[in-house]
């Protein structure tokens, strides 16, 4: 499948068509919206299925060395791409301050679910195969970011006195996506396919739909930032698209070298490409507040995000086939 | 006609990923009290929020002390040294209220 065919098929599933519709009806401004408490279930939803759905592949697949590879690969991407992001925005946007460089750095170390979500589901819609184990390298990859942002931070010599407290511990290390996938993850990989089969009616067929809908709203919050995003230097717009790219390419090297399948490297580009915008601005408000989030959010859920899931997804999809 | 008795009235307007460590510090500094609202809408110097943003943490919330007039200065400095670097309203006002032995 050339790279167009691959953009125009996953163009055309629901899931990305009803991100295009969110996206419309908010900059159209209309007065559409999903109830926040509605949005929240459906992250629930979606992340408890996810992570249910890799827990009992494990228990069929076993545990093996790949999958200790995979976690050790995803937590150093994790790690060092902030130090990569700080180097690129230092070229294409010299003059953002310290705070919001780290600030930012940090959010495209860690990852975002549904990103993640929505790869998955066009791998699946693709008939591509990928190891059940990534969601757990999912839950990995959002926190090592977060403490290189801050080490960036602090060695410009910016941060916040709350950054010591508990609280900023209990945000990175246990905050609820985090707590949702892991834990999912392990409740699959206890009770394995036959315990799964008591829940799947639930967790499976509604699947695809949750996830479309959930798009929708994707697209009215990016939306939402949009508008936001025509504040922000051109330098930094175009970190937002360049980034990923990059980021992907390393992720991907990294997980052909590991030996993950044709899917499985697809993942970990996807995880390496996307950016935080629930955990890290979370960690960022209490630890780094001089940084600013209307660059940060901004950029992770109205440039990157977009990109990832309209164009990103299928060409990270085409690279891996074409060359593999 | 009831009595009045004039207290401090001590507002503290945060971003959603500091109100459980303001919370932290009022009890430490021995609050007896406090009621916390979750705000709407506004905009500031970290640019324009809204409550049903991509995360709470980006949100607003009020949390509401009325005490003593000694006890609420010092929860408001505590209060302000914590959120030096942070936005943040911090607001002290004069109140009267019914019941003095609450406060």
């Amino acid at each position: 499948m050339g790279f167009f065919d691959a953009a125009l098929a996953n163009l055309l599933t629901p899931m990305i068509l009803a991100f295009g519709l969110g996206l419309g009806a908010g900059i159209l401004r209309s007065d559409l919206s999903i109830p926040e408490a509605i949005g929240k279930a459906m992250a629930v939803y979606l992340m408890f299925a996810i992570g249910l759905k890799g827990g009992v592949a494990v228990n069929q697949q076993g545990v093996g060395v790949d999958l200790v590879l995979a976690l050790i690969v995803g937590a150093l991407l994790s790690f060092f791409l902030p130090f990569l992001a700080v180097a690129l925005i230092r070229i294409l946007s010299p003059a953002t301050d310290v705070a919001t460089r780290a600030a930012v750095a940090a959010h495209y170390g860690s990852i975002s679910v549904v990103t993640f979500l929505t790869a998955a589901e066009f791998l699946r819609l693709s008939g591509v195969v990928f190891e059940g184990f990534m969601v757990a390298v999912v839950a990995l990859m959002e926190t090592p970011a977060i403490i290189a942002g801050l080490w960036i931070a602090r060695r410009g010599g910016v941060g916040s006195r709350v950054s010591n407290s508990s609280s900023l511990y209990r945000e990175v290390l246990l905050n609820g996506s985090v707590v949702l996938l892991l834990g999912a993850f392990v409740i699959g990989w206890i009770v394995g396919p036959v315990g799964e089969g008591d829940v799947k009616a639930f967790f499976d067929a509604p699947f695809k739909g949750v996830l479309t809908l959930f798009l929708l709203d994707m697209g009215l919050l990016a939306a939402s930032r949009i508008r936001q995003a025509c504040g922000i230097p051109p330098g930094l717009v175009v970190y937002g698209i360049v980034m990923p790219v990059l980021s992907a390419a390393i992720g991907g090297v990294l997980g052909v070298l590991i030996g993950l399948s044709t899917g499985g490297v697809v993942l970990l580009a996807v995880l390496s490409a996307s950016a935080s915008y629930i955990a890290v601005p979370a960690a960022m408000r209490l630890a780094l507040p001089q940084a600013n989030p209307g660059v940060y959010v901004t950029l992770s859920l109205a440039v990157t995000f977009p990109f990832n899931v309209v164009i990103g997804i299928p060409l990270y999809l085409w690279v891996a086939e074409t060359l593999l | 006609m009831h009595e009045l008795f004039r207290k401090k009235r001590l507002e503290i307007i945060v971003e959603g990923a500091l109100v459980e460590t303001v919370l932290g510090m009022l009890d430490r500094e021995g609050a007896t009290g406090y009621t916390i609202s979750s705000a709407s809408a506004g905009r500031g110097d970290a640019g324009r929020w809204q409550r049903d943003d991509i995360t709470p943490a980006l949100g607003r919330a009020t949390i509401l002390v009325v005490a003593k007039e000694d006890v609420a200065r010092r929860l408001a400095e505590a209060v302000y040294d914590l959120l030096a670097d942070h936005a943040a309203m911090i607001l002290l006002s004069d109140v009267e209220v019914f019941r003095d032995a609450d406060y």
